[in-house]
């Protein structure tokens, strides 16, 4: 039997309405990822013809303290953020789902409105609540008769935090969303078996609603920590990566040297190690999640 | 009859039918080739610019040149320029004319996807001021058309400085502006707002009273300058002046709202930030003023610090050269362009001959009545040279930062910028 014989139309038919994404894939995935190693290898400013460095970036980023302050506070701020959305977000999906809840469909919606919201609207409100001079949190302070005037932004100390908080108040609402879809999977009979049992509210969350939700607790934790992981649009908006770097991004300090000094070959470098870094994170989640879950 | 209304054609109607089409065919024809004669250029700009430009700068130059099309594109400034650097990166997507932020222009200017106009340009040097011409220069070439310059100057809050007696002709000095400013403070009004934190933006609005000191950074041919007393004592007074400054990072909106309160009493900022006050401060108008950049002593020079500027280039892969050409000198060097740019977004113009037109002298409402080129008719803006500006004002804008949070004095803070400006730019 010949080739056309064996592909016969039956065969190629899946093939085919296949193609269209794994072409896509190949052409704007595949084709950058392979790319922009050898881009990465090269000290190639994006308009004159690369040069090959071999690893010269690479040593240069781990050379860099500006790499590790980035990388510092691109994880901590994941952390923080991620443990904090996921606590909210529970809790916000199981105030959803109780059925006393009063407005209980206007009060989903109006969570999910934050990620709905422009970032740049977003911006703009949060530098009127963050502003040192007369924002709305330094208002609050004051009115409570606190002596304390807390520069939200342009503290080192503090601006981090800020930004966190901001991410958080955008995200919540849409993982609560998700994490309200998987508890209105969990058979009620199960809460009801527990009752007849004398289990309390808390032991029938912790023994049949956690457990029961970990498939979507890991799909909400490992996609908000890639989210978190390419933190950039927050603080670019609203600090820049300052002061003083209290900011500063891995992915920020990316397009900081892609884009503004015009280090293509070594922005090539920071992608690859962040790629890495997210790489490496997500599979530690899965094993985390899929070895509990088999438990 | 029966024939007709069955629907089917005679000869004769059916190559009336065909005349008749022939003939619109021909006309549409006609009008298309029209069409497709005139050439098309596409234009990257922003703010202030694409505002001059839709109002009053497309008309204009297309009476003069009718055979072109202008197709705008606005953007904002940092996104323009990114793209514009991934378009040159990818070698394909760029405009045939393009904005850029004037400090910025060494990027470009070393790694090269201009048209080279040194030729076309060198006839309008005489005309053009030298602290724009400089700033379009690299390696002994033009690379594009500066329309601009934008220098310093001095808004104030009539009703604040009436209430306390202010008077801005006697504020000639830097010395008389904080000695003012103190007064004001134990009312709880600041007399000036400093960029806080500093970052990128916060460095330029330092470097603008740099500029007016006549200090610089770089060497006219790109050196980091060595021992710089100039920035270093402008670390000092920038740092001396926080105690009667309204601390504000650039643009904030606490900084309108301050104004509007009467918590801040002026603006100093540069000409074209008074298109941004009038919108986020509509209700200000009739009650602000105009002042000139106090100067550094009684006996020193007139002269104005500079923040901002644009160059407008023609990227090389630009298929329509001479079109493009053509409106990058509408724009740079004639009166039409000048004052076109002037009525979009306040953009004092950097080819003087424009400056004979009435129109930049005419009478603000929104300052009370003040004739701008009066206020800064008067003042020069020293030369000041640009390399490698974005890793600059960000090591002088973290090294601002650190000093302002009592970190450092402002002296080691200097020297530590001159340092790292040494060591990351190898200059």
């Amino acid at each position: 039997m010949n080739w056309p014989e064996r592909w016969d139309q039956r065969r190629r038919a899946p093939y085919l309405f296949i193609a269209p994404f794994f072409l896509m894939f190949i052409v704007f995935w595949v084709g950058p990822i392979v790319t922009s190693i050898g881009l990465s290898l090269t000290d190639w400013n994006g308009v004159q013809l690369p040069r090959f460095v071999g690893a010269a970036n690479y040593r240069k980023l781990l050379g860099s303290a500006e790499f590790y302050i980035a990388v510092q506070n691109t994880l901590v701020a994941a952390l923080v953020y991620d443990v904090l959305m996921v606590v909210l977000a529970i809790g916000m999906a199981v105030l959803l789902d109780w059925r006393h809840l009063p407005f209980r469909r206007f009060f989903r919606a109006s969570f999910f409105v934050p990620v709905t919201m422009s970032l740049a609207v977003v911006a703009l409100v949060f530098q009127l609540i963050y502003a040192k001079e007369g924002g709305l949190l330094n208002q609050l302070i004051q009115a409570m008769g606190l002596p304390y005037r807390v520069d939200w932004l342009g503290d080192t100390g503090v601006a981090l935090w800020s930004i966190v908080a901001l991410r958080v108040w955008r995200a919540t609402g849409y993982y609560a969303i998700i994490v309200l879809a998987g508890l209105q999977n969990i058979p009620k009979e199960l809460y009801e078996v527990a009752a007849v049992d004398g289990a309390t509210a808390w032991q029938s969350f912790r023994r049949i609603t956690l457990p029961l939700l970990r498939p979507v607790l890991a799909f909400v934790v490992i996609t908000s920590s890639i989210w978190a992981l390419q933190l950039f649009d927050e603080p670019w908006i609203l600090t820049k990566g300052g002061p003083v770097n209290s900011t500063l991004t891995m992915v920020i300090y990316l397009y900081q040297h892609s884009f503004q000094y015009g280090e293509l070959g070594f922005g090539a470098s920071i992608a690859y190690v962040l790629t890495m870094l997210i790489a490496v994170l997500s599979l530690l989640q899965l094993k985390l999640f899929g070895a509990e879950s088999s438990r | 009859m029966a024939r007709a209304m069955s629907g089917s054609l005679s000869r004769r109607q059916f190559l009336r039918a065909s005349a008749a089409l022939g003939a619109f065919g021909g006309a549409s024809g006609a009008l298309s080739a029209a069409a497709q004669a005139k050439e098309k250029i596409s234009i990257w700009a922003w703010g202030e610019a694409s505002i001059g430009i839709r109002e009053s700068v497309e008309k204009a130059f297309e009476d003069k040149y009718p055979g072109i099309d202008i197709e705008l594109t606005d953007m904002g400034p940092w996104d323009l320029m990114d793209k514009l650097y991934a378009s040159l990166a990818s070698g394909a997507g760029a405009p045939d004319v393009s904005e850029v932020v004037r400090r910025m222009f060494s990027k470009y200017g070393e790694r090269g996807g201009m048209v080279d106009l040194t030729e076309r340009i060198a006839r309008y040097k005489n005309d053009v001021l030298p602290t724009a011409w400089m700033q379009a220069e690299y390696g002994g070439k033009i690379w594009g058309g500066m329309p601009d310059v934008l220098p310093g100057w001095v808004v104030y809050n009539r009703e604040v400085f009436e209430r306390f007696g202010v008077k801005p002709g006697q504020l000639a000095t830097w010395d008389d502006f904080i000695a003012a400013g103190r007064e004001l403070k134990k009312a709880g009004v600041s007399i000036l707002h400093a960029s806080v934190p500093a970052g990128t933006w916060g460095t330029n609005h330092w470097t603008m009273f740099l500029n007016s000191r006549r200090g610089n950074i770089f060497t006219p041919d790109g050196k980091v300058i060595r021992k710089n007393d100039a920035a270093k004592q402008m670390f000092r007074w920038y740092f001396d002046i926080q105690d009667i400054a309204f601390q504000t990072p650039v643009n904030d909106p606490s900084t309108w709202v301050a104004l509007k309160q009467g918590k801040l009493a002026t603006y100093t900022m540069n000409v074209p930030s008074a298109v941004v006050l009038k919108k986020q401060a509509p209700e200000l108008s009739g009650k602000m003023g105009l002042m000139p950049w106090p100067l550094w002593g009684k006996s020193a020079p007139k002269d104005t610090g500079q923040w901002g500027g644009t160059l407008w280039v023609i990227p090389t892969q630009s298929k329509h050269q001479d079109a493009a050409w053509k409106f990058v000198e509408f724009l740079c060097f004639t009166v039409d362009g000048a004052v076109a740019l002037w009525k979009g977004g306040m953009f004092p113009p950097a080819y003087t001959p424009a400056l004979k037109s009435p129109v930049f002298n005419e009478p603000d409402p929104y300052f009370g009545g003040a004739r701008p080129f009066e206020v800064i008719g008067d003042r020069s803006i020293p030369n000041f040279y640009f390399y490698d500006w974005q890793r600059t004002e960000k090591i002088i804008g973290d090294e601002i930062d650190t000093m302002l949070k009592a970190r450092k004095t402002p002296e080691k803070a200097w020297d530590d910028a001159e340092a790292r400006l040494v060591a990351e730019l190898g200059r």
